[in-house]
């Protein structure tokens, strides 16, 4: 990959202190012995005098000999340098098995769809390529490789999926990359490393039960964008090799998110907000395109300029960017550029899908178009149940809705069933059946019928000391003024979600237990001031909205990949039928009054049908691009946890052990040394040679 | 080749006269006399001529006379022909005086073949070649137990056996110098004849004065340095690696590492030392010769020793 910031040949140091370590006390040693004197033999002769006399005896009487070039000197610190370079482990990618098990993990997130590398193939379909490459390199065999390990295929986006378990079959392994399909959701790859540890896990059947893990070399083939990664690490014996997919300098443009809202007051009205984000390094003009079901409806009068994203590197993932940030100068994160657009009011007074394109291009298309679903103006109808206080009823009277009934216990008990006929349930507690019918329930007191509340006694004086303000039913909502004189105390099971909480217990809770969704006001509103507050107007309204969205009533939510769709049918209705975005279609089965379908996987549109007594029923769904995803960036490095793993290029395979060639090469540098010392020592015999004359003419030897 | 640096050197010594010098090398250097290069007078008559004109018959010149000459020598006939007085020169034939010295400190103890087996051989040798021609033989010890010793005035083949036992008896020690040796040899001296020193000559006290001593004072005086071939040449017998060299006699050490580079060194210091004996030696009339040990000692007789002129 040309365009690739990272490395082609890195060399990835495991332990890179032992080796500097060894070599850092052992070249020294060696160094010092050929100064210090050596042990010598002795031996008698004649006269020292003579031998005396030559310099080079004069220069050994110092205690430190000069260090003199010595082959065996550059031998042996040649074999140390292996040696060290051996215990510091290194890896490079030399496209050969290591004969263990790889787990080959594929990022198939919508950032992955980006064409940047050669404007046709996406990086998935390039990182698929590459992954095959590399199993063919894994079962070519290699000098020091045994014979092939087992090798698994995973996919991940939202959510990971095991393409194919651990085989040694090439073939099979081919056609589960081949099978891997592009995906518009998010980024997480903690599924994938659990999968890919739960089955590299072996049981020991003799060490009764105990499980050894066997370490695995996961090659990941990704950009980089994982939103999770940082929450990981690398466990002792794994390997982690990341190929890195796409460009660092690659900006993008896209649409964020999108909502749509129809007028309370006419609902024949729909607003239309988009937010468009850009990654890239400078600030972009855009005009956006309004469509309703196809057809254009109106267009940004004047071209929206996007800011240019800031902060962090462009090249790094999140965790890696905050930790440059806190290390650099720049001590700013990665901040992307928003902009915020809200369309004029449409008149659409029919259900429809609202399409807003981006009137550009750029490598990634799968962000330049959001949609968004609509209904037909439906108002909400609301029930209120038993002996509601004063207060309450007013203010749900006051909500713009196609009625409120007011219901006594036993009539809610025979109609509640038909879970389709009101929206929205406001009761007391003591009004409601001990198990509640599916429905969306804003209950004042705690009920019996939701499991996990847990409610052990009552606390009295009780003032907010934290709300979850960022949450719709709080939206506009100041309770610092709120004083409760006596609640009911629950110790929450941990998937109730708590948004408003006194000292020690919760005041106000949101619960799902299936098809029944509650908001629990802990205390009767009478036990407080709340209801002289203009936030318990405000909040009534919101919870009672809230809930009606819960199933598209009236407020248009977007979805996103990696979630679940779920339609409210009639309580006859069997199946229903879903057309996917690629036009094809589904058979559902519904149970209990709902159809369910996910998780998403593709970004469009997605229509149920299903028919009941009324007719044939037909609710839509948009599916947008998941957040984040618009930030395509390649990262050339990964941080897991606390390790950081340098990118090695898409063209790149998995890291092999380089300390096998290293110790090769110090054993032949110690036969090298051996033989070079044993050559020095030596000598030839000599037979029926000439006799030397090293005394010259001057001084004939008489000799025989 | 026998790598005598890296085990242990042959260490055969002679034991019987027998092992100096055998019957077949006295048959070959029975007819070999010594030869001075000059002629001096010796004590009694010998079967050498003599620059003494005398008692022999063999006539050498004339002179005129001249008052105080010896009545008998005049020639009459002369005289009755020329009317003029002249003197008769004959030669005399005198003996000659042999003197051996070998060197038997604990340095020539030393090589293979053993430098002062080879010097005891030489000696054994020369000291028959002496004793069959009726010259006066000493041979002289020095520098080993006991000091320097002496066997003197040893003359005639019947005394070859008494002369081998005191060679073979011979003890290699440490004590003496060369020069008081050399010292006490001129001091000693008795007539004039041929002094031949076996010695190898690696003396750190030098040599020089103490061959002043023995050179030019009625001594025809021959230096044979004998060396080991392990010194010649030593990287050739094993002398490789690092070493702690300990001179055998004054126990002194160095330590070499004997590196190719090291070796052509000390051959080079060897070769200037021989140089520095021999540039000595021809200042002062000495005659030089290196010897290997290892060569036959008929052979250095026969050959090399009658062809420098020391025999014939």
């Amino acid at each position: 990959m040309s365009g690739s910031l990272a490395p082609v040949l890195a060399i990835v140091w495991m332990t890179p202190l032992i080796g500097a370590a060894v070599a850092a006390v052992l070249v020294p040693l060696l160094i010092a012995l050929y100064f210090l004197k050596l042990r010598r033999r002795a031996t008698a002769v004649p006269s020292t005098l003579l031998w005396k006399r030559s310099v080079e005896d004069v220069r050994a009487n110092t205690p430190f000999q000069r260090l003199r070039p010595s082959i065996l000197l550059f031998l042996q610190l040649g074999l140390l340098a292996f040696v060290a370079f051996a215990l510091m482990q290194p890896r490079m990618d030399l496209g050969l098995s290591s004969g263990g098990r790889s787990v080959i993990i594929i990022d198939a997130s919508a950032s992955m769809s980006t064409t940047d590398l050669d404007g046709k193939k996406s990086r998935l379909a390039i990182a698929k390529e590459q992954a095959k490459e590399r199993i063919e390199q894994l079962f070519a065999g290699g000098l020091f490789s045994s014979i092939p390990g087992e090798t698994m295929v995973i996919s991940f986006s939202d959510t990971a999926k095991i393409m194919q378990p651990f085989t040694r079959s090439s073939g099979d392994l081919q056609r589960a990359i081949d099978r891997i399909e592009q995906t518009d959701g998010g980024s997480r790859i903690a599924d994938a490393l659990s999968l890919a540890r739960a089955f590299a896990t072996v049981v020991n059947p003799e060490a009764q039960g105990a499980t050894a893990s066997e370490g695995a070399s996961l090659e990941l083939w990704s950009d980089g964008q994982i939103s999770d990664i940082a929450a990981e690490a690398i466990r002792p014996g794994e390997t982690i090799s990341y190929h890195v997919c796409g460009r660092a300098d690659a900006a993008n443009l896209g649409i964020e998110r999108i909502a749509a809202e129809r007028s309370a007051t006419e609902p024949g009205v729909i607003q239309v907000f988009v937010t468009v984000r850009n990654d890239g390094p400078e600030a972009i003009e855009t005009d956006l395109e309004l469509s309703i079901d196809g057809s254009r409806r109106s267009v940004t009068p004047k071209p929206v300029k996007v800011p240019a994203a800031g902060g962090g590197r462009a090249g790094a993932s999140g965790a890696v960017a905050s930790r440059g940030a806190a290390a650099g100068s720049a001590a700013v994160p990665y901040k992307p550029g928003y902009e915020r657009v809200t369309f004029p009011p449409i008149i659409q007074p029919r259900a429809g899908v609202i399409s807003v394109a981006l009137v550009r291009s750029d490598v990634m298309v799968a962000d330049n178009r959001a949609e968004i679903a609509v209904s037909a103006p439906r108002r909400l109808r609301i029930a209120v149940v038993g002996a509601v206080d004063f207060a309450a009823k007013n203010v749900v009277s006051a909500i713009p809705a196609e009625k409120v009934e007011f219901l006594t216990p036993a009539e809610f008990a025979t109609r509640g069933v038909k879970s389709d006929e009101f929206d929205v349930v406001v009761a007391t507690p003591a009004s409601l059946p001990a198990v509640l019918p599916p429905g969306r329930y804003l209950i004042l007191g705690v009920p019996v019928g939701i499991d996990g509340l847990n409610a052990y006694g009552t606390k009295e004086k009780l003032s907010v000391r934290w709300q979850r303000s960022e949450h719709p039913l709080l939206h506009a909502v100041n309770l610092d003024d709120l004083f409760v004189a006596k609640a009911t105390a629950i110790a929450p099971a941990s998937d109730i979600e708590s948004i408003v909480e006194g000292p020690d217990v919760p005041l106000v809770v949101v619960a799902r237990r299936g098809h029944v969704a509650a908001v629990i006001i802990t205390f009767e509103p009478l036990d407080s001031n709340w209801p002289f507050q203009r936030g318990f107007v405000t909040f009534i309204a919101n919870a009672v909205e809230w809930l009606g969205a819960l199933d598209q009533a009236a407020v248009q939510e977007e979805h996103h990949p990696g979630e679940t769709l779920s339609v409210r049918t009639a309580a006859g209705v069997k199946e229903a039928m879903l057309t996917l975005p690629d036009g094809s279609v589904q058979t559902l089965q519904a149970r209990e009054g709902s159809v369910t379908f996910g998780p998403l996987v593709r970004a469009g549109t997605y229509e149920f049908r299903w028919t009941d007594d009324r007719g044939e029923q037909r609710r839509m769904f948009a599916v947008n691009t998941a957040e984040g995803e618009g930030r395509i960036a390649a990262a050339d490095q990964l941080s897991i946890g606390t390790q950081v793993v340098q990118g090695t290029g898409s063209e790149g395979g998995s890291l092999s052990d380089l300390w096998p060639y290293a110790l090769t090469a110090a054993l032949i540098l110690l036969v090298l040394e051996w033989w070079a010392y044993h050559r020095k020592n030596w000598i030839r015999p000599v037979r029926g040679a000439k006799p030397v004359r090293p005394l010259g003419a001057a001084a004939p030897i008489i000799r025989a | 080749m026998s790598l005598f640096f890296q085990g242990q050197p042959s260490r055969k010594r002679p034991e019987r006269v027998d092992d100096l010098i055998d019957a077949a090398l006295m048959a070959r250097i029975g007819q070999l006399d010594v030869v001075s290069r000059k002629i001096f007078t010796g004590k009694i008559q010998g079967e050498r001529r003599s620059k003494r004109r005398g008692q022999s018959v063999e006539f050498a010149d004339f002179r005129p006379y001249i008052h105080g000459d010896d009545l008998r020598f005049i020639d009459w006939n002369i005289f009755g022909r020329l009317d003029r007085l002249f003197l008769k020169i004959f030669l005399e034939e005198e003996d000659l005086s042999l003197v051996i010295a070998i060197d038997v400190s604990a340095s020539m103890d030393w090589g293979d073949p053993n430098k002062m087996v080879f010097a005891q051989r030489l000696a054994m040798a020369l000291g028959y070649i002496g004793l069959v021609n009726h010259n006066r033989v000493t041979i002289a010890a020095f520098g080993g137990e006991g000091g320097m010793q002496k066997i003197s005035n040893l003359r005639g083949r019947r005394k070859t056996a008494e002369m081998g036992k005191w060679i073979l008896n011979l003890q290699s020690g440490n004590t003496g110098s060369f020069e008081e040796s050399m010292k006490a040899l001129a001091l000693a001296r008795q007539g004039r004849g041929v002094m031949v020193v076996v010695s190898d000559f690696l003396l750190k006290e030098g040599y020089e004065k103490g061959l002043r001593y023995v050179a030019g004072r009625g001594y025809d005086l021959w230096c044979m340095q004998t060396l080991s071939p392990q010194e010649i040449d030593p990287s050739a017998h094993g002398l490789v690696g690092d070493w702690r060299l300990t001179d055998a006699e004054d126990r002194d050490e160095a330590e070499v590492t004997a590196s190719p580079g090291l070796v052509e060194q000390y051959r080079s210091n060897l070769g200037a030392w021989c140089a520095g004996l021999r540039d000595f030696a021809i200042r002062r009339s000495i005659m030089h010769m290196v010897v290997d040990t290892s060569t036959e000692v008929d052979a250095l007789l026969l050959e090399y020793l009658r062809q420098r002129g020391l025999v014939r």
